[in-house]
Parts: structure tokens; sequence; C-alpha cells
């Protein structure tokens, strides 16, 4: 128990004057009996208890009774009254026996806290007492409660502050050296259990007073402290990607602890938070589109924070909308500003690759045909795209992540009411967008041109599958696109025959091209006969000749004779206006993205 | 305005003595008290329960302040009651 005698001695006086004044009350009204009966209970409470209690404490009966309660760390609170000017400390006749908290002890940290001398530092065994004390007020509401009735803004956010700078040393140290002493480990663990416990409490006060936002909780505190904090709060997604947003810009301002040191710092335990919380991850990029250094040039970890991006900006996770207000500008950012001289001073080595990972879900709105989507004017999206596959090994990279873009692809096309209208014109730009950036590169060796041949079929048979009728489940379902699977498998685009040319990269790709228009056309002419609306016996269409030193106008002019040959009424229009669309749409995005990058 | 002689004086003379009681009560030091045992003079069990018991005890004067004041009304209506009858019986001049 703590006293500050002057106020003491005050309220013994007042409490004597009080005494009196009711001992002065008299009544002979039988109707005010039963008042001054409570008059006198109210005197018996007085002179009968609290007059002696602070009577025997202000007459100093310390040598004949009251002690101390304990020396040492463990009673942090009275410790910390201690220190208090004019404060003194005793042991509380009423005080519990047994070890559980009780309201009055949880009230007294919460204040002890609040005033305690902040150049005072935490001990560890003071801060292991603390984490233990904090985890059992935040396991009991009415704990919790009492002590956020106490403890200041200020006072919790000045010792997080400590604590947040203890944790940064020994984590850079862990980091280093990959060991920590026991007791280091120990201390750790404590600093991170004291956090827990805070952040749930302080949680229910965001629950009882919604008028109070994680931003203004955490605006007292060190970018890192408060991140620690935050990454404990269990926040919604809005919530934590705001509150993300303004630790990380505060962060960036330099000056804090965790620039320099090694190991996780402000950025990366938002981020690690933001990515296990569905949601967060997509909001923060939204957030932050206006400034993309808060999402690149923020945590210690590239990989963490491109890690973040790529999950926001999948399509599962973003609109079209959305990411054209995204993946452009990052783009730009990543090309015009991300150098060696940005905020670490360091250079992400992997950054092509992340471009390349980037953009692969988002391939279509590179084409002309889907400019608008986002706002792009027309060689707009040809520069962004030729910004990423002129680094290192970019095409590469595109063509090993054919999965990523065919699924982007198949996202779009299948969101769209009218997907099966669209679905050939998409394929055709991506395949002409394709075609012209592995143009620009020169394709030179075999294992180019079987990932070049590879994303062209993956999405040429993701396209196919939502044609019309969306019976068919990849290409090679029906007579005709049998025939052709069989010749893709005989063919060897890498070696052989066709590697007699494997210099010449306009051969694979036209060879490409009418590979990819045949397999759209087999695919729908299967779908007629399984449809009957053209007789089983009906000649299928032709197939690309590899052997030919032209194979798309080879194609085309089989193609021409085989329609000419056949007679499939109003399915004679359908394809060859799948042909032709093809063809126009893929030579038209060709076009375009020749023109835009200067190459033919 | 009720007459000196008039038989609901001395109920009425008991009201406002109750009416004084009852501001007694409310003015009294204990009412306050409360407010000097707060923990910026003393923490600990102790003190708090010397604070609970002192709001305690300021919340029994009030309300024993707002009965005798109910109390005070009911002897200014019976004192009107006892006037009331008093003037029915006598005779009309």
């Amino acid at each position: 128990m703590g006293y500050e005698p002057t106020l003491l001695r005050c309220l013994f006086d007042a409490m004597r004057r009080a005494d009196a004044g009711l001992d002065a009350i008299r009544s002979t009204d039988p109707d005010a009996a039963s008042a001054i009966a409570s008059v006198r209970s109210v005197q018996q409470l007085l002179n009968g208890r609290w007059i002696p209690v602070l009577d025997s404490l202000l007459r100093c009966r310390a040598m004949d009774g009251y002690t101390r309660t304990t020396e040492g760390f463990d009673d942090l609170i009275d410790s910390w009254l201690a220190s208090k000017p004019g404060w003194s400390i005793w042991a509380d006749p009423l005080a519990t026996t047994v070890d559980q908290l009780s309201i009055e002890q949880a009230r007294a940290l919460g204040l002890a806290l609040s005033r305690r001398d902040a150049s005072e530092p935490l001990t560890n065994p003071e801060v292991a007492w603390l984490a233990d004390t904090l985890a059992e007020i935040s396991a009991t509401p009415a704990l919790a409660l009492a002590l956020l009735t106490t403890l200041s803004r200020s006072g919790w956010a000045e010792v997080c502050d400590r604590l947040g700078d203890q944790r940064i040393a020994l984590v850079g140290e862990r980091t280093i050296t990959a060991r920590l002493s026991e007791a280091d480990r120990g201390h750790l663990d404590a600093i991170d259990s004291l956090f827990a416990s805070l952040a749930a409490i302080l949680a229910n006060q965001l629950v009882l007073r919604p008028e109070r936002s994680a931003i203004t909780l955490t605006e007292q505190m060190h970018p890192y402290s408060a991140a620690l904090l935050v990454s404990h709060l269990r926040l919604s997604a809005a919530d934590l990607a705001a509150v993300s947003r303004d630790l990380i810009a505060r962060y960036r301002q330099g000056g804090w602890a965790d620039v320099q040191n090694a190991g996780p710092g402000t950025a990366d335990i938002l981020m690690q938070a933001m990515l296990a919380t569905p949601g967060a991850p997509a909001r923060f990029v939204l957030l932050t589109r206006d400034e993309p250094a808060l999402m690149l040039d923020a945590a210690h970890s590239s990989q963490l924070a491109e890690r973040l991006i790529l999950i926001a900006t999948d399509p599962a996770n973003i609109s079209v909308q959305e990411a054209g207000s995204v993946v452009p500008e990052l783009i730009h950012f990543i090309d015009q500003s991300y150098t060696a001289g940005s905020f670490y001073g360091q250079y992400d080595s992997g950054i092509g690759a992340f471009m390349v990972d980037l953009i692969a879900p988002w391939l279509l709105q590179f084409t002309v045909l889907h400019q608008r989507d986002w706002n792009l004017d027309r060689p707009q999206g040809a520069q962004l795209l030729a910004v990423v596959i002129d680094r290192d090994g970019g095409l590469d990279r595109l063509m090993a992540h054919r999965d990523r873009v065919a699924a982007g692809m198949t996202r779009q096309v299948a969101a769209r009411t009218d997907a099966a209208r669209h679905v050939i014109d998409d394929l055709a730009a991506l395949l002409g967008l394709l075609d012209t950036v592995a143009r620009a590169v020169q394709i030179s060796d075999a294992e180019d041109v079987r990932a070049a041949w590879d994303i062209v079929w993956l999405l040429t048979g993701a396209a196919t599958s939502l044609l019309p009728g969306n019976a068919l489940i990849g290409v090679a379902v029906g007579g005709a696109s049998t025939a052709l699977q069989r010749l893709a498998t005989n063919t060897d685009f890498g070696s052989g025959a066709v590697g007699a040319v494997r210099h010449d990269s306009l051969f694979y790709l036209d060879l490409h091209a009418a590979f990819a228009v045949a397999a759209v056309i087999c695919a729908r002419f299967d779908q007629m006969v399984a449809d009957r609306e053209v007789p089983d016996d009906t000649a299928p269409p032709p197939l690309p000749d590899p052997a030919s030193s032209h194979p798309g106008a080879q194609y085309s002019s089989d193609f021409s004779d085989w329609l000419d040959a056949v007679h499939l009424g109003t399915g004679e229009d359908i394809l060859n206006g799948i042909k032709q669309t093809m063809v126009s749409v893929h030579e038209g995005e060709r076009n375009a993205v020749e023109l835009a990058l200067g190459s033919g | 305005m009720p007459s000196a002689s008039q038989p609901g004086n001395q109920l009425r003379e008991r009201a406002t003595a109750l009416r004084r009681l009852a501001r007694v009560l409310e003015d009294a030091d204990a009412v306050t008290l409360h407010r000097r045992a707060t923990m910026d003079t003393w923490i600990g069990p102790t003190p708090q329960h010397c604070h609970d018991d002192l709001v305690a005890a300021r919340a029994l004067l009030l309300n024993t302040s707002a009965e005798v004041r109910k109390a005070a009304i009911r002897l200014d209506q019976r004192a009107q009651q006892l006037d009331a009858a008093s003037a029915r019986a006598a005779p009309v001049s």
C-alpha cells in the first residue's frame, strides 16, 4: 500500500470534520428517525473504522507493526510508487494473501505504469514479472477493464517503446550471430508475451470505444513497438491496412532504432501480420498505390514485400480496375526510382523476376484490345511490358509462369457475362502480344522454343475450354483436336526437323500461331460434331504443316480450301469468323506492339 | 397562505424542519469525503475499500435526504387535508 502523507492528513482531517458534522445532526421528529439512524451508521463507519485506520497510519506505527511489503523486483507497483517523491509504502492490512490479482491491484498497476519514471530502465526480471501479470490481467475482462481505467496511453507507450528497443537489439544479435544466451531468449519471449497481453487488453478498449482507432492508439509510439502491438491486435483487414500505412510512412521518415538493425523491422512485422489477415494485403496496396515506396522500399526483406504485393494483386483479391491503379504504378516506380540509392541503399536482384510475377495474371490488360481496362494509351501497355521483359530472363520467367498467365486470362474471361463471345478475341490478343515480345527478345535455343510453345498451347487450351457449349475441357477432346494434339506431340519444337531452322524464331512464332488457330478451330469443330450441327463424316479441319517454310500462310490457304470443300451451313461462318478474328486481332496486336517497341 | 390558527400548522412546521434536515444531509461534509480518498492520496486494497465505503456512505446520505423530503411532502398534504376538514366543519356565518 502506498500513500501521500500530506493528502492522507487532509483526508483524515476531513473525515473528522465530517464526523463532527454528522454528530451535530439531530431530530426528534418521528418521521426523521430513519434518517437519523442512517446518519449514525455513517458516523460509525467513519469514527469506528476509517478514522482509526488513518490515525494509526499518521501516528507512524511503522515501528510496531507495519513493514514494507517486499524488497526487490517482484513488487513493481510498490517499487515504482516508492520512487515517487513524497510517497511512502507500507504493508496493507487488508491485502489478499493469495496470489490472485485483485481489481485494486490491476488499477494500481495501471497507475504505476502511467506514472513511472521514464528514465528508469526496466530490468529483465521486472519485464518477466510484468509479462506474467499482464497475461493474467488479459485473461480476465474485469481486471483488464480495471487496468485501463488508470493506465494512460503515454504510460504504456513509453513502456512499449523501451521494450521495443530492447527487442530490436536482441533480434539483431540473433540475426547476426544466429544464437542468443538462455537469459536473452527468455527476455525476448517475455517481451513478446508482454506485447501480446497488452494487445489483448487494448483490443477490448477498441471494442468498447470504437471511436478510438488503432492509429489513435499508436500515434504516440515508436513505429517498431507500435507494429509489434498492432500485430497482436487482431484488427480487421481495413483497420490493419490503414494503421500499417500510417506506421510505415512514419518509419520511412527515418531515425528509428530498427532502420539499420538486422532482423525484421517495422514494415516486416506489419507485412507479416497483413499476410496472416485475409484481405489486408489488397487493402494495404490500394491505400499505398500513390506511394509505391511504402510497399517496396520499407521492409528489410524484399521477398516479404514482394510476396505481399503479389498476393494483393492476385486477380482473386483485386478487381481489374483496382489492379490498373496499382500494377502500372509499381512498374513505373521500379523502372524509374528503385535503384541503389533507395531507402536502404540495397538493390534487390530479384526485382526483375518480381515484375514478371506481378504482370503474369494481368497480361491481357497489356494488349491493345484491353488497354481501356487500365486507361492506358495505345503504346503504354507495350512499353510497360517491355520494361518487364527487357530485364534479364524476363521472357523466360514469363514463359515459366504460363500457368499464372493462363489462370489470369481464364479468371477474367470467365468473370464476364459474355465470356464466350470474347474469349477468341482475348486469346488472339494475348498470343499476338506474346508473339511480339518473343520476337523482340529473339528466341534462340531449344528450351526457349519449347517454353514458347508450352505457353501458347496452355493458353489455347484454357481459351477453348470457355468456348460456347462449355463442354470442352482442354483441346484434345474430339477427333480433330486429337489429331492436332498428336501432331503437336510428334512435332519436335526444340530439335530434329524443326531444329534445322532453330535460329529462325519467326518460323516458330508463325508455327505457334498456326497451331493456336488450328486448336481453336478444331475444338469448335468437334463441338459442332458432338452437337450434330454437322454430319459425323465431315472432313476435319486442316492441321498446320511444321514442314512448311511458312506454316501460318500455308495453314490459312489450307483452311480456305477446306471451307470451300465442306458444307457446314452456318457452321462455316462460325469457323471462318474464328479464324479471321484470331488472325486479325493477332496481327493487329503485333502491329501495335511492334510500333510501340520500334521492332519489326 | 394558512393563518396562524389553522389546525394543520403544526404539521407544516414539522415539514419545514424535515426539509431543513434534508438540506443539512445534502450539505454534509461526509457526502464529498470520497473525493479525498482517491488514488492521488493512497493506493492499495485498504484505500480501495475506504473509497468504496465513502461512496456508499454518500449514496446513503443522499437517499436518506430524498426520503426525508418525501416525508415533508406527506406532512404538507396532511396539513392541507386537516385545514380543509376544519373549514367544512366551521359554521357558515
